[in-house]
């Protein structure tokens, strides 16, 4: 009897449970639009502020070096990519495309498609020049791609440090442009960012 | 001795040959009496008017003299004159491109030979029959002979030809055409048997005639031919770029033909191409005659260019056009070109009137 009353007593238990749940999930989010430059310090984990910053301070120095301030034409530079080498997800091209699209958008350089870029621009060409559907004198026709003088390429680090009670965590962001025709390095630079969560 | 009797043969063969064909002729020579023309019909000039008379000048046949065998004589009237062609100024004669071609091939030759035969001489029987005495002999000889030979080449060998390559330098004939020069088509070169590297000396094809009457020569030599047939992973993707390219190198020397200085050398270089892109396993067709046009295409814009750097200034006092132009120069000074413009009596438009008494603007 008693056996009987206990399980009883767990479904009544469950139900409640379920109720709660449900009710909990009826219940509307509150959705608000925010200052999307504003500073986010949620955790230490590489965040919308830290992407912000390095892409913003890394295009300034870019702008500054003499590979752009001392030619004529705006070079023309493809991207290699950057390496994630943290302990954090970060999708790196996020960073090489924010740094890309503020260069563009000064004017003072000009880009080209990357490596990662390639398959499209090679359907592209194969769909306009190979497929007989296309009139030639308006295809673009292939050999015909824009090569670039230089290369920018790097990688994102960090260092990590806690204790019970503090957590340090440092991101670098190293950049290099190369010269393809030459392997000289015409330009190089480190952005550095620091965050402490403590508790 | 053997030679001065055939000579005097000769000589009376020929004296008699005359008498047969003109008696009157070597009768008045001799007498020193003027010859008539030998052929009775009159000569007509260019413009039209037939000589009025025939000069011959008097002179009595003192020795005649015949050599045979082409020995050389030590008589100056039996030297050939050397006919001096003027060169047609600022024109030039333009070759194809001659091309060594080199290939080595290989080679397998196997032979094997085998000969046998029997010879078999006929029986020949002895019998004496004596009183006493019985002889009886049986002879016959049998000859075989077997030959065999065998044998085995192989290896590789090297074949050289030499040839001439046409219409890869209609816009380098184009572009002299245009620069004012008067081009001219070379004769071609052919090869002959165990030709060698002789073939290119334009010297002796100056010295043949081979350019006619042209002041210049172009001549091109194709130095290399590449074919380039390559497969490339693109990197990133999936696909393969498929390339087929022809590339193309020729040495141009611009030879003046009476100095046999060279005016002008240069290399000019042409390549062509046709790509696709696909998988791994993509059959490639090339288009060969995209791949010809590029070649052209771009071979003609590096040579016209080298070419008109160095071709040497148009002589125009002896331009050709002056040589063949029947009309004068139209310029300052001729009366025709005169035109004087009166204003029209309805007003407006201008009418030409002509003049009673034409102005004369003489050269400075």
């Amino acid at each position: 009897m008693e056996k009987i009353m206990s399980v009883n007593n767990l479904k009544i238990t469950l139900l409640s449970l379920l109720i709660l749940v449900l009710q909990g999930c009826a219940t509307e989010a509150v959705v608000r639009y925010g200052d999307s430059k504003a500073v986010e310090t949620v955790n230490t984990d590489f965040g919308s502020s830290d992407l912000l910053q390095l892409s913003e301070r890394m295009t300034r120095s870019i702008l500054d070096s003499k590979v752009v301030t001392g030619s004529r034409e705006p070079p023309i530079i493809t991207l290699a990519g950057v390496k994630n080498k943290t302990s954090d997800y970060i999708d790196t091209n996020a960073i090489s495309g924010r740094i890309r699209a503020q260069l563009t958008r000064s004017g003072n350089v000009r880009f080209v498609a990357s490596i990662s870029e390639m398959q499209n621009q090679v359907d592209e060409l194969k769909r306009q020049n190979q497929t007989g559907l296309y009139a030639n004198q308006t295809t673009s026709r292939m050999g015909n791609m824009t090569g670039s003088r230089y290369r920018v390429e790097g990688e994102i680090t960090s260092i990590v440090k806690q204790n019970k009670n503090i957590k340090d965590v440092f991101y670098n962001l190293h950049l290099t442009m190369f010269n393809n025709e030459t392997g000289e390095i015409v330009w190089e630079d480190d952005q550095d960012i620091r965050k402490t969560a403590s508790r | 001795m053997l030679i001065a009797k055939t000579s005097s043969m000769f000589n009376l063969f020929a004296i008699s040959t005359l008498l047969i064909a003109s008696p009157n002729v070597l009768g008045q020579a001799i007498s020193g009496t003027p010859l008539p023309p030998i052929s009775s019909v009159p000569e007509i000039r260019p413009d039209g008017s037939t000589p009025s008379e025939v000069s011959v000048t008097k002179g009595k046949v003192e020795s005649f003299k015949m050599t045979l065998g082409g020995g050389s004589s030590s008589d100056e009237g039996s030297k050939q004159p050397v006919q001096i062609v003027p060169k047609i100024p600022n024109s030039v004669a333009v070759t194809d491109l001659s091309i060594k071609k080199e290939v080595k091939e290989f080679f397998y030759d196997e032979k094997f030979n085998s000969k046998a035969s029997i010879q078999t001489s006929p029986s020949s029987t002895v019998v004496t029959d004596g009183s006493t005495n019985s002889t009886s002999a049986s002879t016959q000889s049998i000859n075989g002979q077997s030959e065999a030979s065998y044998s085995k080449q192989f290896g590789t060998r090297r074949v050289i030809s030499y040839s001439e390559v046409r219409g890869l330098n209609a816009d380098i004939k184009s572009t002299l055409i245009k620069a004012g020069y008067k081009v001219v088509q070379a004769a071609p070169n052919v090869a002959k048997e165990n030709e060698n590297d002789n073939y290119f000396n334009v010297t002796e094809r100056i010295n043949r005639g081979d350019f006619r009457d042209a002041q210049f020569v172009l001549n091109g030599t194709i130095t290399n031919v590449e074919v380039r047939n390559t497969r490339d992973y693109i990197q990133g993707t999936s696909d393969y770029s498929y390339r087929l390219e022809h590339s193309l190198i020729v040495e141009f020397t611009l030879i003046n033909t009476e100095t046999l200085q060279v005016v002008a050398s240069f290399n000019a270089m042409g390549t062509g191409q046709d790509m696709y892109l696909g998988k791994s396993n993509a059959i490639f067709v090339p288009k060969v005659d995209r791949i010809t046009r590029e070649l052209l295409s771009s071979f003609s814009q590096d040579s016209q260019k080298k070419l008109i750097d160095q071709l040497p200034p148009i002589n125009k006092e002896t331009s050709i056009f002056n040589v063949f132009s029947s009309k004068p120069e139209v310029g300052v000074g001729d009366p025709s070109t005169l035109k004087v413009y009166a204003p029209g009596k309805s007003g407006g438009g201008s009418q030409i009137t002509p003049e009673k008494d034409p102005v004369v603007i003489y050269r400075k």
